[in-house]
């Protein structure tokens, strides 16, 4: 198999990464641009700074690596050749999802300041699975907390009146009780 | 996990529409009331981004929330309180009707490991059931022992039709009716903590359970009792079709691939309204709404009517699916003058006479037998 073919990414820092198109192309942003042909001396991305490009490419890396290995295990499977080689490819496709879940769980694992880059990044980069992820957490951040919590888990600044808060709370008075 | 100590990125200020990503996530009405309260970015985020539709649940407590922001929900911890083995059988607004039982078979497929066939119902085999009301959003629980006493001890073939609450307010003081497909026990009524009343012991216990229910004209439908075996249940006199097709001629030419049903619920002024619809069933794909047409009854004609206007009115909307049927005032995002098919994702624009497909998040296969429930309004 000829090697993978590969771009160069540029964050807005001016680091540059070198990445397989595979996992670029994970990101419907890069995917355009590079259909668009606008790859020749590298994909500027002027909105995700190095730390938080680095962090994604982790992702869009482990991602596309397991769709290529789900992709070869579905290949081999419908060759049918071996079935012996067919079923441990598809248990090693099975472990990959327990894998890839855990993975992703520990991905989000992040205090707050880098998740908050992460949603940006996956929103502007259009990595859907990544934005799905991202916006997981923070819900899962949010169920079940009072607002003050909120608050002090985001480090958001109450900005109502108390008399606002008061009328808006009365609202939806059942979810408060 | 990490938590620090304060986060340095402008949370209050996200982009609406991710803010509006994240509610996706977040289905519980009371956690989106909690969330519009936290900051001003946040509310006027949570008027222009909140979605509000009826979920559809399936038999084994997964849901999904429908429109363009639906997001599935698999698996049995996502609606907190639900027993592991409890079934979802019913539903009425916010309410949802358990059956608690190891029958496995009626919440998940059961696939033969040797053969591959998907096991069927047994009339030979029975499993025990304790059946009680849930409701998701104010975590109440009712048990119903009054129709354990029934239906406590059935046969794989029994099967919960409907079950519907008269005043799902107060479900406590209610009367709550159970359709099955068994022809000695098809209509159960029974009433939380006092008694129960089932067409199959009308007889014999007459006395027992003065019916100050209200029962007028029941008598005609009473199916005589078959035999003494009270609350056994096996595969004789089973109810085999859910559905009532009507084979009437036009504008119900008939054809293979076309079937026509019919659904009554009652609209927001009270009156009865029969929605008659015509669903193709393509041979190698899913079926989809054809036409539909809403008739009213005339009581005093004793007949039904087609609607000349659209048949619902002005702020109306419906949600029908085969266990529950609802006429809903128009909030959120609720389309005035729609009607809402939980069989086949499609809703019907009475105005515009358009059917178009509703969205549904990505997911491997739903059951065919959904039930709508509706999460308290929010004001947003």
């Amino acid at each position: 198999m000829a090697s993978p073919a590969m771009v160069t990414l540029i964050s807005s820092d001016d680091a540059r990464f070198e990445v397989t198109e595979a996992a670029a192309t994970m990101s419907q942003t890069i995917r355009h641009m590079i259909e668009d042909g606008c790859t020749d001396g590298g994909i500027p991305l002027p909105n995700v700074p190095a730390r938080t490009l680095a962090k994604v490419l982790e992702y869009c890396n482990k991602h596309a690596a397991a769709t290529a290995a789900e992709s070869s295990a579905a290949g081999g499977a419908a060759a049918g050749s071996d079935s012996g080689s067919s079923s441990s490819a598809d248990s090693a496709g099975k472990d990959d999802g327990v894998d890839l879940a855990s993975f992703d769980k520990a991905f989000v694992e992040v205090d707050t300041d880098t998740l908050y880059d992460l949603l940006l990044a996956a929103n502007y980069l259009d990595v859907k699975t990544l934005l799905d992820l991202c916006c997981q957490k923070v819900a899962d951040m949010i169920r079940g907390k009072t607002p003050e919590q909120i608050r002090q888990t985001f480090g958001i600044k109450n900005d109502f009146s108390p008399e606002e808060e008061e009328k808006i709370r009365k609202e939806n008075q059942w979810a408060f009780e | 996990m990490t938590i620090s100590p304060a986060s340095l990125r402008p949370w209050s200020d996200l982009l609406p529409e991710l803010l509006g990503h994240v509610t996706a996530h977040l289905p519980f009405p009371a956690d989106r009331a909690r969330l519009r309260v936290v900051c001003r970015g946040w509310h006027s985020a949570a008027r222009r981004h909140v979605s509000q539709l009826p979920w559809l649940v399936l038999p084994d407590g997964s849901f999904v929330t429908v429109g363009d922001s639906g997001t599935y929900f698999h698996g049995r911890t996502t609606i907190p309180g639900l027993p592991e083995d409890a079934t979802c059988v019913g539903s009425t607004d916010g309410w949802l009707a358990l059956d608690r039982t190891d029958q496995a078979h009626r919440r998940t497929t059961i696939q033969d490991m040797y053969s591959g066939a998907f096991r069927g119902p047994s009339g030979n085999v029975k499993h025990a059931h304790a059946y009680l009301l849930h409701n998701p959003f104010s975590g109440a629980t009712v048990p119903l022992p009054e129709l354990d006493a029934v239906a406590g001890v059935v046969s794989e073939v029994f099967e919960e039709r409907k079950v519907l609450m008269r005043s799902p307010s107060a479900p406590g003081d209610d009367v709550i009716a159970f359709v099955t497909n068994s022809m000695r026990c098809n209509i159960i009524l029974c009433r939380p903590g006092k008694d129960f009343l089932s067409w199959m012991d009308m007889d014999e216990e007459e006395e027992d359970h003065n019916d100050d229910e209200g029962e007028d004209d029941d008598e005609e439908e009473e199916v005589p009792n078959q035999d003494e075996d009270d609350g056994s249940f096996n595969g004789d006199g089973m109810i085999s079709d859910g559905e009532v097709a009507v084979q009437d001629g036009e504008p119900y030419e008939a054809n293979d691939y076309i079937i026509t049903t019919s659904k009554i619920v009652r609209s927001r002024l009270g009156e009865l309204l029969e929605v008659r619809r015509q669903t193709q069933v393509p041979p190698f794909s899913s079926s989809y709404t054809l036409e539909v047409e809403v008739f009213k009854a005339d009581l005093d004609a004793g007949e039904w009517v087609l609607s000349a206007d659209d048949g619902l009115a002005e702020d109306e909307a419906l949600f029908l699916s085969r266990s529950f049927c609802r006429s809903t005032h128009v909030y959120g995002d609720i389309s005035a003058g729609f009607i809402y098919f939980a069989d086949t994702d499609d809703v019907f624009d009475t105005r515009c006479r358009t059917c178009r497909p509703f969205r549904l998040p990505p997911h491997r296969r739903l059951f065919s037998s959904r039930l709508w429930i509706f999460p308290p309004e929010l004001v947003v």
